[in-house]
Parts: C-alpha cells; sequence; structure tokens
C-alpha cells in the first residue's frame, strides 16, 4: 500500500446500504449479463433454479471481488473525484468490514456454486475472483499500463463460467468470447482514462494516457478494437452462430471500428471538448450488452 | 495523531444495526429458501 492514510475507523457501524456499495452493483450488470448468456447458448439446457444461482453466484463472486477491489484501493479512491464518496474513502465503514465482507462474499459464492452446479464453474469462479483481487488489482494496477490488459481477463470470465455452469467443461464458443471481452476491455477503459486522465494521475495510477501519453493511447484504442471485432464475427464463419448474429455483429463492430478511428484521429487533449472518446466509451458497453443479447436471440429464437 | 471521531449517537447506532438485522434476516430466510429449491431441483435430476 502507498503512503496515504485513509481514516477509515468510524464510530457507528456501516449501514447496510455501503456493503451493497461495495459490491459495485453497476458493474455486476454487466458481468451478470454475459454469465447469464454463456449459460443461455449452451448446448445443454439448466434447471431454472440452479441456472438462477448460478448467476447469483458470478454476481456474488463479482461484488466479492470489487468488495476486495475497494478494501485494498481505499488510498487510490480517497484520491479520485469519481471514487472518493465509496463508503471506504468517505469514512463509512472500517477496512476491516470491507476485508471480512469480501472474503465471506468470495468464499460463500464458490461453494455454493460448486454444491449447486459442479467443480469446473466453482473452480473458475474462484480463479476469476482471485485474478482480479491479486493479480489485477495488488500485483499489476500499480505497476504498469498493461494493468487493463491483462486484468481484463478477470472481467472475461462470466460467460465461461455460465457456459461451464450449464455443461461442465469449456468449449471453442466461451473461448472466443473470454477473448472478445478480453480484447474489449483495453478500448473501453483507455476511453475513459483519456477523459479522466487527470484523476488517474493525481492517484499516480499508472494508465496509458498518464505513461506513454494521449497519441499513443488513441492509437492502442484503434489497434485493439481490430481483433475485438474479428474475434466478435468469428463465431458466425466458424459455424457456431447463425446469420443474425454474424449480421447484427458484423454491424455493430463497424461502428465501433468506426468510432475508434474517430478517437484515433482525434487531437483534442481537454477532457472536456473529448467528444469521441465518451461516446465510444458509452458505445462499448451497449455493444457488449449487444453482442452477448444477439448471440442469446440467435440461439434461441433463430436457430 | 488520530483524527477525532465522530461522536457515536446512540439513535444513530441503533437505527444501523436494526437495519442490518433485519436485512440479514431476509437474506437468511431467501437462502434457506434457495437451499430447499436447489436440493429439490437436484432431486429431480438424479430421478
Amino acid at each position: 500500500m502507498t503512503s496515504v492514510t485513509v481514516t477509515t475507523q468510524t464510530a457507528v457501524p456501516a449501514d447496510w446500504r455501503d456493503f451493497l456499495a461495495l459490491t459495485k452493483p453497476r458493474v455486476m450488470s454487466l458481468v451478470v449479463f454475459t454469465g447469464l448468456a454463456g449459460l443461455l447458448i449452451a448446448p445443454a439446457p439448466l434447471n431454472p433454479v440452479l441456472g438462477f444461482t448460478a448467476i447469483l453466484c458470478i454476481a456474488l463472486g463479482a461484488g466479492a471481488a470489487a468488495a476486495l477491489n475497494m478494501w485494498y484501493e481505499a488510498d487510490l479512491d480517497a484520491k479520485m473525484k469519481r471514487t472518493a464518496k465509496r463508503p471506504l474513502p468517505a469514512g463509512r465503514m472500517d477496512r476491516q468490514s470491507a476485508l471480512h465482507f469480501g472474503v465471506g462474499l468470495a468464499f460463500f459464492s464458490v461453494i455454493l456454486m460448486e454444491l449447486a452446479t459442479n467443480r469446473m464453474a466453482a473452480a473458475i469462479l474462484a480463479i476469476s475472483i482471485l485474478f482480479y483481487v491479486l493479480v489485477y488489482t495488488i500485483w499489476l494496477k500499480r505497476r504498469t499500463p498493461q494493468n487493463i490488459v491483462i486484468g481484463g481477463a478477470a472481467g472475461a470470465f462470466p460467460p465461461v463460467i455460465g457456459w461451464a455452469a450449464a455443461t461442465g467443461q469449456v468449449g471453442l464458443l466461451p473461448a472466443l468470447l473470454f477473448a472478445l471481452i478480453f480484447l474489449w476491455t483495453p478500448p473501453h477503459f483507455w476511453a475513459l482514462s483519456l477523459f479522466v486522465r487527470s484523476d488517474y494521475e493525481a492517484a499516480g495510477v499508472p494508465m496509458l494516457p498518464v505513461v506513454a501519453g494521449i497519441k499513443t493511447t488513441r492509437r492502442q484504442i484503434f489497434l485493439y478494437s481490430l481483433p475485438m471485432a474479428a474475434v466478435a464475427v468469428a463465431p458466425w464463419p466458424l459455424g457456431l452462430a447463425g446469420a443474425f448474429y454474424g449480421a447484427l455483429a458484423s454491424a455493430l463492430s463497424l461502428v465501433f471500428l468506426a468510432m475508434a478511428l474517430q478517437v484515433c484521429l482525434s487531437r483534442t487533449a481537454e477532457p472536456a471538448a473529448m467528444k469521441a472518446e465518451k461516446r465510444l466509451f458509452a458505445f462499448s458497453i451497449l455493444y457488449l450488452f449487444a453482442i452477448f443479447g444477439a448471440l442469446v436471440a440467435d440461439r434461441l429464437v433463430f436457430a | 495523531m488520530k483524527p477525532d471521531l465522530p461522536r457515536p449517537d446512540d439513535a444513530e447506532i441503533r437505527r444501523r444495526q436494526r437495519g442490518r438485522a433485519i436485512v440479514m434476516a431476509v437474506l437468511l430466510v431467501l437462502f434457506v429458501i434457495l437451499v430447499y429449491a436447489i436440493t429439490i431441483a437436484k432431486m429431480s435430476l438424479y430421478r
């Protein structure tokens, strides 16, 4: 940890809403959606109760990872405008409560996943939590601008877990979905980091725009978008998805590439004027929802 | 030197404890229902 001390010793017990805030519910929605998509497109049907439990475990696992992330990064969060109002930097909760909550929730989610579905899904869930906390949060985030490139793998696990919960194994399609989220993460976060780079700079987080500059970041956003688009369309020519998915994935990926190119060619250095970057960031969230939605529709409606 | 902590307000502490206890009770009831449903679902798989 760095030298900044955060006053987290509170005199009153934390409110239950602060525990809920520790799980980053908004980020969880994308995790739950991609996990659900992995479960729904799997070739083996899963009992609805067990399917619901699997998705619940993915959500709880993501919540546990988020809580442990906030526990470790309380000092960083205190320095950034975007995160300063979180329960720990705001002093509404003590760090030990956050640690106990995160560890407890992590064990609970993995054990429940094993009991309700199978060992493979539980093992991947455990790996994803450990990867996010140990590899991304503790090891990479403060050390290298490649933090979100490698750390992005943590967010790419949910569709694989959903698929494994239904089938007990991992196939080519979930591997492609893993690769899609893995390659989507850098353009998504770098677009954000371009217009909040002063926040990262103040907190000493070596995000790409802080370390390598804005121009390099813009180029990297476009370069990562190319393989991402190829992986997004790949299930169609490989016969893993139908024409409906292929057409929608191609159209969405072309729009993504056009926006990434716009960001690449932009010369704006003023965060307030970074319209292309903000547009790409917003679209990238919609893009992932739409791609996974299209895959589910292709499998369930058009198959 | 430690910064001055806000003076605990008894009513606020009670309010928070009550809120946490209610949420915990609801979660425990939901957990029991979930485990029951999982058991039934698992039994039907092996029937």
